[in-house]
């Protein structure tokens, strides 16, 4: 056998065995980055998977207590309802930014190249190079009895809908929304504004040679180019929205009552201002579930068929 | 900030390289589940934590150390006021302050004292914590050493004291002299004269007389913050007037048998219900945090600020002169005063400190004459500095004035007691949302006493 084997036969075993090697030696370049991941990223999620399980003050000694960490997400009100303001606020992390950044987009598009599209684009991006925590605190101060949202409020007569804001029970949250809005409308229209401009400008001419006016060139030609940017802003959104904790934790805390709790502050609450490790791992690990259950069937909807 | 991490969802991950990856986290996980024991139970078997020592040494004040009092944003100038005046005595040992932010300094303590690089020197809230988890040092050896027990009111060291998860009696975990805060009703000299108090309120009654003169005058008659649950001052204050002294501290200090669900805790909060329906505060009160509220208070947005006397060393520095304080009036005339207090001159010393005799020396030196004299410069009250005359609370005299007098009034009640979130630290964050259910009307008083009582019970439960 061997010494009739064909000189094709051993050249193709031999390409194997060097496919082989190239896949394990991009594997080895990858290595770094992997044992990255690994340590910061892999090592700590497991970690706090195993807390879940245990009642831990975070310091001294540890029981296990099987599920009763879990039962306790889901039965305690307070837990399940920061799970429920998550959801809430998608609306305005996610939906009133995408709405209104396909709309800016499209007419920027208009403008592009430019001086005022120039200048829109970074009046419009601007939000999104301040920390979240310092608009946190910065709405705050606009949002309060004497700020100005207040006194626009006033200014065209609307006194009795004029409040402090964060502080009203039925409103706080929503008024938390409006930040994220405000954070996330820059990066959609950003994000969307590059996606147009990848689209043929040919197909616009051919619309508007079929007689097409700007809202059916909109639906018909824009909306559909863009799929895979929309994909992207409502994944990132969506994923701002559930785990929020930046903006909340500055502009609310969470309170008044538990009117804006939402799981992140909800973690961190139970992890270093109540040390019950425990508890906030088991409210963390539910968290990164309802993420990944939301923005996986998102992936799907929105690749590119 | 999540949506500033524009990274792309991971899409690429094909077929090919999901397998592997698939079986490298499964197997990792398995590896990393089977291998490590529960949390925390590395921490018992560490020799370097020796939570009590038994062979100490005082004469140190010739070898040089370095130690690192770690110190809360908010007590900064008082805290290297104490370490200066002991470097002038002991110029052989360096004492360097590590400040966290006020709001922190509690989350992140239990985590450095258990680390390789602990402060000598700290302040922890929950000394019960602290000592369950032996992270901090048994100071008995110390106590015989120098002779505190002798030396301090055994008043000043009980809270230091920690036995069976109960503080007030047993080995001594926090030491020093004898020294807090006045914590009462300071008030806008202008406006006060304004709405005509002239007299210091001699009950209750007296109090909300006042504050009913001001709100029809246009002036807010309470200045507070509540997004940080800051009326707390004020509800603990009102708690120990219904309840007394005793009953309070005995819940904060895990006494066996206290309970706060009580007709008194109720009649308490009704009372600041009242307040809060009266209009007593402002409007967005829930809304502000602290820092807010001292700008609204020198801003002269409001008669009264119910707070502890550590705001001198904020106030003072635009507002010095303007502000008066006195003792939280009793339930009823000539009944008892009660009000809220820490030691602030006792520290505690971590199990890992690598310098515990130095600590101690500096222990010691909190319970002479020089530290004393700090604690008064910086708004604290100290009952072993000089023999001074001590009026009763009034309003003339000079703040410092004030401060020693309050301070004495309760202290001649026995009325001192604690802030009753230093119970438990789930406590404290159940408080603080209740607080902010009460002032926006949506829990009444029964309601809110009973949630707070199985929040403590439960917290009890588990420790």
């Amino acid at each position: 056998m061997r010494s009739i084997k064909s000189p094709a036969g051993a050249t193709a075993t031999r390409s194997r065995h060097r496919l082989r090697a190239r896949r394990w030696a991009g594997w080895l370049f990858a290595l770094p980055a992997l044992a990255f991941y690994g340590v910061f990223n892999f090592y700590p999620v497991l970690l706090s998977v195993q807390y879940s399980f245990y009642d831990w003050d975070g310091v001294g000694a540890s029981t296990w207590v099987g599920l009763k960490n879990y039962t306790q997400v889901f039965t305690d009100n307070e837990q399940f309802s920061s799970l429920l303001h998550a959801f809430y606020l998608i609306l305005f992390f996610t939906i009133l930014p995408v709405t209104i950044a396909l709309i800016t987009a499209s007419v920027l598009r208009q403008l592009q190249g430019r001086f005022t599209g120039a200048l829109a684009r970074t009046l419009l991006f601007l939000p999104q190079i301040i920390p979240g925590a310092a608009a946190g605190v910065a709405w705050t101060w606009m949002y309060s009895d004497n700020g100005v949202v207040n006194q626009l409020l006033r200014a065209i007569g609307l006194d009795d809908v004029a409040r402090p804001w964060l502080a009203d029970f039925t409103w706080a949250l929503t008024a938390v929304g409006f930040i994220g809005t405000w954070l996330s409308t820059g990066l959609c229209t950003m994000l969307l504004l590059a996606g147009i401009g990848k689209i043929d400008n040919s197909l616009y001419e051919a619309a508007r040679i079929d007689g097409a006016g700007p809202i059916r060139q909109f639906l018909a030609v824009t909306l559909p180019g863009l799929r895979n940017e929309i994909g992207v802003c409502v994944t990132i959104t969506i994923i701002a929205a559930l785990a929020s904790f930046d903006v909340v934790y500055l502009s609310t805390q969470g309170g008044p009552g538990t009117q804006t709790m939402v799981p992140g502050v909800a973690v961190y609450n139970l992890a270093f201002n109540d040390a019950r490790l425990g508890t906030a791992s088991a409210l963390a690990v539910v968290l990164a579930l309802v993420v990944i259950a939301v923005v996986v069937p998102l992936q799907r909807l929105f690749r590119e068929k | 900030m999540p949506e500033q991490h524009p990274t792309s969802p991971v899409r690429i991950t094909g077929r090919r390289l999901r397998a592997p990856l698939a079986s490298v986290a499964a197997v990792s996980a398995l590896v990393t589940l089977a291998a490590c024991s529960a949390p925390g139970s590395g921490s018992d078997s560490d020799a370097a934590a020796n939570p009590t020592p038994t062979a100490v040494n005082t004469a140190v004040a010739d070898t040089p150390a370095e130690l690192t009092l770690f110190s809360a944003a908010g007590l900064q100038t008082y805290e290297q006021g104490l370490a200066d005046a002991f470097m002038a005595k002991y110029p052989k040992i360096k004492v360097k302050l590590r400040v966290e932010a006020d709001n922190n300094y509690n989350t992140v303590l239990p985590r450095l004292l258990a680390s390789d690089s602990t402060p000598d020197l700290v302040q922890p809230y929950d000394l019960l914590g602290g000592v369950k988890d032996n992270l901090l040092t048994n100071l008995d050896a110390y106590d015989k050493a120098y002779g505190w027990s002798s030396k301090v009111p055994a008043s000043a060291l009980a809270p230091g004291r920690v036995s069976n998860g109960a503080v007030g009696g047993g080995p001594l975990y926090q030491a020093g002299g004898s020294a807090g805060p006045l914590v009462g009703v300071f008030y806008n000299k202008e406006l006060a004269a304004k709405v005509g108090m002239k007299t210091v309120p001699a009950s209750i009654a007296e109090l909300e007389a006042v504050m009913a003169k001001a709100k029809k005058s246009g002036i807010t008659p309470i200045v507070a913050s509540n997004q940080d649950g800051l009326i707390g001052h004020l509800y603990n204050l009102l708690l120990g007037d219904y309840m007394g002294a005793e009953k309070l501290s005995d819940i904060v200090y895990h006494q066996p048998g206290a309970n706060l669900d009580t007709p008194e805790a109720v009649k308490a909060t009704e009372t600041l219900q009242k307040w809060i329906k009266a209009g007593y505060f402002a409007s967005d009160v829930n809304a502000l945090n602290q820092e807010a509220s001292y700008g609204k208070f020198t801003g002269g947005k409001g008669l009264f600020f119910f707070q502890g006397s550590w705001i001198t060393q904020t106030l003072d520095k635009n507002f010095k002169g303007k502000y008066g304080v006195f003792p939280m009036p009793p339930a009823t005339e000539d009944g008892p005063y009660a009000g809220m207090t820490s030691n602030t001159l006792a520290f505690s010393i971590a199990a890992r400190s690598k310098n515990k005799d130095a600590a101690a020396l500096f222990l010691d030196f909190l319970t002479t004459p020089e530290a004393a004299k700090v604690a008064v410069e910086n708004g604290y009250a100290a009952l072993t500095s000089g023999t001074a005359a001590r009026g009763k609370p009034s309003l003339s005299g000079t703040l410092t004035e004030q401060i020693q007098a309050g301070y004495a009034a309760i202290a001649a009640d026995n009325g001192f007691d604690s802030w009753l979130q230093n119970a438990d630290p789930a406590l404290n964050t159940k408080l603080t949302q209740q607080l902010q259910l009460l002032v926006s009307g949506n829990v009444e008083p029964a309601a809110m006493v009973e949630t707070l009582q199985t929040t403590y019970a439960d917290a009890l439960k588990s420790s």
